[in-house]
């Protein structure tokens, strides 16, 4: 059994999120998200909520990359995956330096490019997925969407 | 301004419910204000909009700055339409619910959002035939006009395609 990391911000990367828990079973999972309310909805597992930052707020960049670093230091995680976008992407880069596996699976609402968090992303990533055929390469593959 | 504007047992008066959504990141008055003018000359639903901090005093509609997750799952679930931004959470929901969904994308050049990725996503779900989107104004006064006609898209079921989840799994178990 392994432990998963599946970190992702509110709203629809939460969401697409829970559209591939499937995909977990049989390992322990970890979730972290920015809303205190999603602890009700994964409540077999544990839960962090961290700060909701974004490149709109520099100041909660900072306190969201230290939060993750104490998460991620405590939680040891074997596998980390997430959706998106910053809080991920910090827990991607963070999570190298303990030794995880990475998937980066890339919002269904990135359709005329990766995002931006995504694109950073993929230099860190072990699995770079998007969910629009035509924004593979050879680094990022398709591989299905989350509906 | 405060959480509502009307009296909580005046937000089901009506029989049919409209739910505006714009997400939790930044306000969206321009389609609220679009909404909150076309409710002026209509008697027929109660409009209840989670305004994500929104500064302005809407008058015919009850305003939440944000719902708690389990909340906003009932007032989603309960309403007759959806009104909302382009935001996967959103759209993904109302699929998953099989509810009436009309979409207005946030757009950069109103300082909606940081780009507009939303846009491209409506014009990518529109084309997968799974939601109905206003562009514009003129778009969305029709979709409100006609309520009962707007065609509600195929339910999805709960999960990812059985080819995604098999990549995932196997990367997690190799």
């Amino acid at each position: 059994m392994k432990k998963i990391l599946a970190i992702s911000s509110s709203g629809g990367h939460w969401t697409q999120m829970q559209r591939i828990t499937s995909s977990f079973s049989g390992n322990e999972v970890v979730y972290v998200s920015t809303l205190k309310g999603y602890v009700k909805e994964v409540s077999t597992c544990k839960y962090y909520q961290v700060k909701d930052a974004s490149a709109w707020n520099k100041l909660n960049l900072i306190v969201l990359f230290f939060q993750l670093i104490k998460i991620i230091m405590n939680e040891r995680p074997d596998i980390v995956i997430s959706t998106g976008a910053a809080p991920g992407l910090f827990a991607i880069i963070i999570s190298r330096f303990v030794g995880a596996k990475t998937i980066w699976l890339d919002s269904i609402a990135n359709y005329e490019q990766i995002s931006l968090s995504g694109k950073l992303a993929k230099y860190f990533t072990h699995l770079h997925l998007t969910q629009w055929e035509h924004l593979t390469n050879q680094k990022t593959q398709f591989s299905g969407k989350v509906l | 301004m405060g959480t509502f504007n009307k009296s909580e047992d005046t937000i089901f008066r009506k029989s049919f419910v409209i739910f505006v959504v714009t997400g939790t990141q930044a306000p969206f008055d321009r389609m609220l204000s679009i909404i909150d003018k076309w409710a002026v000359n209509q008697d027929t639903y109660s409009i209840i909009a989670q305004t994500a901090n929104s500064e302005i005093n809407f008058k015919n509609m009850t305003c939440f700055d944000y719902l708690e997750p389990d909340v906003f799952n009932e007032y989603f679930n309960n309403a007759d339409v959806i009104i909302g931004h382009a935001g996967m959470g959103t759209i993904i929901k109302a699929l998953e619910n099989k509810k009436k969904l009309v979409v207005f994308p946030r757009l950069v050049k109103y300082n909606e959002h940081r780009n507009d990725h939303q846009h491209h996503t409506a014009i990518g779900f529109e084309k997968l035939g799974l939601i109905n989107v206003a562009y514009n104004e003129k778009d969305l006064f029709r979709y409100l006009n006609n309520i009962i006609e707007i065609p509600v898209k195929r339910k999805i079921n709960q999960n990812a395609e059985k080819q995604l989840l098999k990549k995932i799994s196997n990367f997690i178990n190799k």
